[in-house]
């Protein structure tokens, strides 16, 4: 069987130099590829994807310096170990390497010993890095799993009528929502926005849901859920520095009436069958940091046909620069709007693929629940 | 990065970089070391400041908690409108002090 320990890339503009490597490296069971100048190397690593370069830094043309800071700023190069060769032994050179990404030098003239040696080791921590990051990975998607295995899907709740689209910035989001029926024909949907995207965040969510349950179980009133969630939260948030932003809506289809509470959250969008489309507004404020909480509930008539919009301001903030929230809204109305005449699932995707299409890659987690009256 | 007056206890704190994730664990250091030097007035000056992202709003209204549990005041000055209109969507100016520049 012809196993090799792994490839490495040299990159030397000078043939004999690689010859001497290559034999040193072969002889002691590595696979060996090289290239005579830095940008013919970078290509060979984008194609090989080498387990290692021995990369020489004084050649003509692009140096080695600059070959490293390229392969490192290129996430498809960034995690290949780079060892740099040189006949200058200078500390100046060495800093201006390892602050480019390299790991390692190898001073010219070669020790076999030497090479082989660094090149082994930084082989072996490179796949103890491999393998910590798979299981990071692993945690993660379980992680993901967990989360979204939590958030209530339209297809269990079809007397809810809701739709939704949920996309998190990383493995785990800072986004939550969930519905609840409150009584015969009446559903509680709540979206939150968690500051942060962390693990902390993500953990906290599980929390959350089982608040919100418990809350609209106690056939409590629609100011008193989001205050008895707050109490909940403030433990887990006050003392980390959190805080959460949420909508509640309860909408009640038989009495033909939605309560919203805000609590420092985005206003809703209320589309009305008849196609004009008002903002909901109601002050309250952010969950997590108060004891006292201060929530002034907006009730208004809705129709059979009426749509309502929730979100979270990743939908909104794409130029987060400009934090020209209200141009986003702006925007998001008028989606709303031009969708109204799809089935309300439809509706939501499409909304959310013309907010972002699939090559771009939101800045923040996104959430758009849809609800039908 | 930020520029901090101080003057008895009351310190005017500008940050020169946009309050957002990155700097955030900086900034949060700054305002504790300012709170343990005694500083019972913190001043935050939005003058150079574009935008706060909600890590940003975190550790303002953390630092906010923490002065009015010792008795002392937190105020923010010189925000930009669209700074503004964020602190007052949020009800944080019924908290504490903001003013527009």
């Amino acid at each position: 069987m012809n196993t090799t320990l792994g490839t490495v890339l040299i990159i030397d503009d000078i043939p004999l130099n690689i010859s001497l490597l290559a034999a040193m490296l072969r002889n002691a069971g590595y696979q060996v590829i090289s290239a005579l100048s830095g940008r013919e190397g970078r290509l060979l690593a984008l194609k090989e994807q080498p387990d290692i370069i021995l990369l020489d830094i004084t050649m003509p043309g692009e140096d080695g310096i600059t070959t490293c800071r390229i392969l490192k700023a290129d996430p498809r190069t960034t995690d290949i170990p780079v060892i740099f060769i040189s006949a200058v032994d200078s500390i100046d050179i060495k800093v201006s390497g390892f602050t480019n990404g390299a790991v390692d030098f190898v001073t010219k003239p070669f020790e076999r010993a030497e090479v082989i040696a660094r090149v082994a080791l930084h082989l072996k921590l490179r796949d103890r890095y491999v393998a910590a990051v798979r299981k990071e990975h692993t945690i993660l998607d379980k992680l993901q799993s967990a989360q979204h295995g939590m958030l209530v899907k339209p297809d269990d709740m079809p007397d809810a009528a809701f739709a939704v689209s949920y996309r998190a910035v990383h493995a785990a989001g800072g986004d939550f929502y969930d519905v609840c029926r409150m009584k015969d024909d009446s559903f509680a949907y709540f979206i939150a926005d968690i500051s942060g995207h962390d693990l902390d965040v993500s953990f906290n969510t599980s929390a959350i849901k089982a608040l919100f349950h418990q809350a609209v179980q106690g056939n409590n009133s629609s100011t008193d859920i989001v205050c008895s969630i707050n109490r909940g939260i403030i433990p887990l948030f006050y003392c980390n520095g959190m805080h959460m932003t949420a909508s509640f809506i309860n909408l009640d289809r038989s009495a033909g009436m939605a309560t919203l509470v805000n609590a420092g959250h985005l206003p809703v969008i209320h589309l009305s069958v008849d196609g004009s489309a008002t903002l909901l507004e109601a002050e309250g404020d952010i969950l997590g940091v108060f004891e006292e909480l201060v929530l002034h509930p907006l009730t208004t008539q809705v129709k059979k046909g009426d749509r309502l919009f929730i979100y979270t301001d990743g939908l909104v903030e794409q130029n987060s620069e400009s934090m020209d929230r209200m141009e986003g809204i702006s925007k998001l109305t008028t989606l709303c709007q031009e969708t109204a005449y799809l089935p309300l699932v439809t509706a939501v995707s499409t909304i959310c693929s013309r907010s972002f299409p699939a090559d771009v890659v939101p800045g923040d987690d996104i959430i758009l629940l849809g609800v039908e009256v | 990065m930020s520029k901090v007056f101080k003057e008895g206890s009351r310190a005017i704190f500008s940050p020169t970089v946009n309050v957002v994730v990155s700097e955030i664990e900086t900034i949060r250091t700054e305002f504790k070391q300012l709170l343990a030097e005694g500083i019972t007035e913190l001043i935050v000056d939005l003058s150079e400041v574009k935008m706060i992202d909600s890590m940003g709003l975190g550790v303002m209204i953390s630092a906010h908690n923490s002065l009015k549990k010792a008795g002392g005041t937190f105020s923010v000055i010189n925000a930009s409108k669209e700074l503004y209109d964020l602190f007052r969507s949020m009800r944080l100016t019924q908290h504490f002090s903001v003013t527009s520049a």
